[in-house]
């Protein structure tokens, strides 16, 4: 068996394939060729369409961009009539503030001018009050000095007591006297009994009697100054009460007096302040004058 | 001519106050008239804006007697500071009253007194509405009240007996 080298065969079948190709090749080189063209043509109709298409995009974009312009200035004045409502809203509360800032400062101007009336008024009152303190202290000043006199009397009547306490021991020292007067008496008697004698009896008679009208001078007197002391005292503090009571009585109706004055001095006041023309109001300086004149002020 | 340039100020001008606004107000019209060139200035062009019409009229009235009794503009500017010291030396009085008044009523004021107290008199008006029912009056630096209280402090008596009667009180 022979054996037959295989690339010897492969190499005349290779010639005889490459042959029968070339036709081909040529063939299918043309063909792409001729493809390549119409993709050529294809592409240049293409892109003449695509720039007939362009215009039309434009116009497209155009009333999309005009659409999207009337948005955005739709938007915009949407906006500015959100933003002028705001400056409308803040300027009408800022006006609103205004006004209450306003209406508050006249409140205060109104509190102060209140405040500075009520104080002139309390300046009045005051000055009023001040008037009336002093005749109250005055008149609390009496009421002290009655209370002293009270004190005074109240010393005066410990006085009397005194005095009347000396009175009341001279009465004992006579009332002891009369019990020893009697006591001598007893003594003289048990010796008239014992002797007898008419002579001592008239001798006691005698004595008791003198005793008798000692004691009752006595016991007079006593009576007497007891008496004078008492009535002195009293009278005295009598009339120191009836004077300080009207003082103070006096005093009472002078502050009275004072209210009235006041009262219908104010109210006085009051009147002609508002009441009167400025041709009334000079009339009154005209009288004052003339009083002035005539009371000699101008001499 | 001191004397002469004050006698005609007086004529028309009752108060301090007025008499010392009234000098300073020449004081400027002349200021204009003598050294600004104001030859032709008046005194109702160079002043009508600093006072009123009433003020202006005393002025003109001034001027006008100046120029009657041939008192130089010069004159008189020269004289207004003496005049000014010369105030302080007239004889014055305080009068308090309880409202402003008006020109005519100060007018009125000052002619009772130049005519009844002293000529050449000047008047300084206070207001204190307390002397209200007559007006307070201070000479030779004594304060005389003759307003309401004067009054009703004058009848005292008869206002407490009144009192009385109708408050049915016993004393």
């Amino acid at each position: 068996m022979s054996a037959v080298p295989p690339h010897t065969i492969a190499s005349d079948t290779v010639q005889v394939s490459v042959a029968g190709w070339v036709p081909v090749l040529f063939a299918g080189v043309a063909i792409v060729i001729i493809l390549l063209f119409l993709i050529a043509i294809i592409v240049l109709l293409r892109r003449k369409e695509r720039a007939l298409l362009v215009s039309e995009e434009a116009q497209a974009l155009l009333a999309e961009a005009q659409e999207h312009a009337g948005r955005i200035v739709a938007d915009a004045s949407a906006e500015a009539r959100k933003v002028r409502m705001a400056i409308e809203v803040e300027r009408t509360r800022a006006l609103n503030e205004d006004h209450q800032s306003i209406d508050r400062l006249l409140d205060a101007y109104r509190h102060h001018l209140d405040k500075a009336m009520k104080e002139l008024s309390y300046g009045v009152e005051k000055e009023h009050m001040r008037a009336t303190t002093r005749f109250v202290e005055t008149l609390q000043a009496i009421e002290r000095r009655v209370a002293q006199n009270a004190d005074e009397a109240k010393e005066s009547m410990d006085s009397f007591a005194a005095q009347s306490g000396v009175l009341f021991n001279h009465l004992t020292g006579q009332i002891e006297n009369v019990e020893k007067g009697i006591q001598h008496l007893s003594v003289a008697l048990e010796e008239a009994a014992a002797n007898e004698s008419d002579k001592n009896a008239q001798i006691v008679r005698d004595e008791m009697r003198k005793i008798g009208v000692e004691t009752a001078r006595a016991v007079t007197d006593v009576a007497h100054g007891l008496d004078s002391a008492l009535r002195t005292n009293i009278e005295k503090e009598f009339a120191s009460i009836a004077g300080e009571l009207t003082k103070y009585r006096e005093a009472r109706m002078r502050l009275v007096d004072e209210h009235v004055l006041k009262l219908i001095e104010e109210t006085a006041h009051i009147a002609l302040q508002k009441k009167l023309t400025l041709e009334e109001q000079a009339d009154l300086v005209y009288r004052s004058l003339e009083e002035a004149k005539e009371r000699g002020i101008f001499m | 001519m001191l004397v002469q340039i004050i006698t005609t100020m007086l004529t028309n001008t009752y108060t301090t106050d007025d008499l010392t606004d009234r000098v300073a107000l020449m004081r400027r019209y002349y200021s204009v008239r003598l050294f600004a060139g104001g030859e032709q200035a008046t005194i109702e062009s160079t002043l009508a804006d600093m006072c009123d019409t009433y003020t202006l009229g005393c002025l003109g009235q001034w001027h006008q007697a100046f120029e009657a009794t041939h008192i130089s503009p010069l004159v008189v500017y020269e004289a207004l500071d003496e005049v000014e010291e010369s105030v302080a030396g007239l004889p014055a009085v305080t009068l308090y009253v309880p409202v402003r008044f008006g020109h005519e009523h100060v007018v009125r004021f000052g002619t009772w007194f130049r005519e009844h107290v002293m000529p050449n008199l000047l008047l300084t008006i206070r207001i204190d509405a307390r002397m209200v029912g007559g007006c307070g009056v201070v000479w030779n630096d004594v304060f005389h009240d003759l307003s309401l209280r004067y009054y009703m402090d004058r009848s005292r008596d008869t206002i407490i007996t009144l009192c009385d009667t109708y408050t049915h009180v016993e004393r």
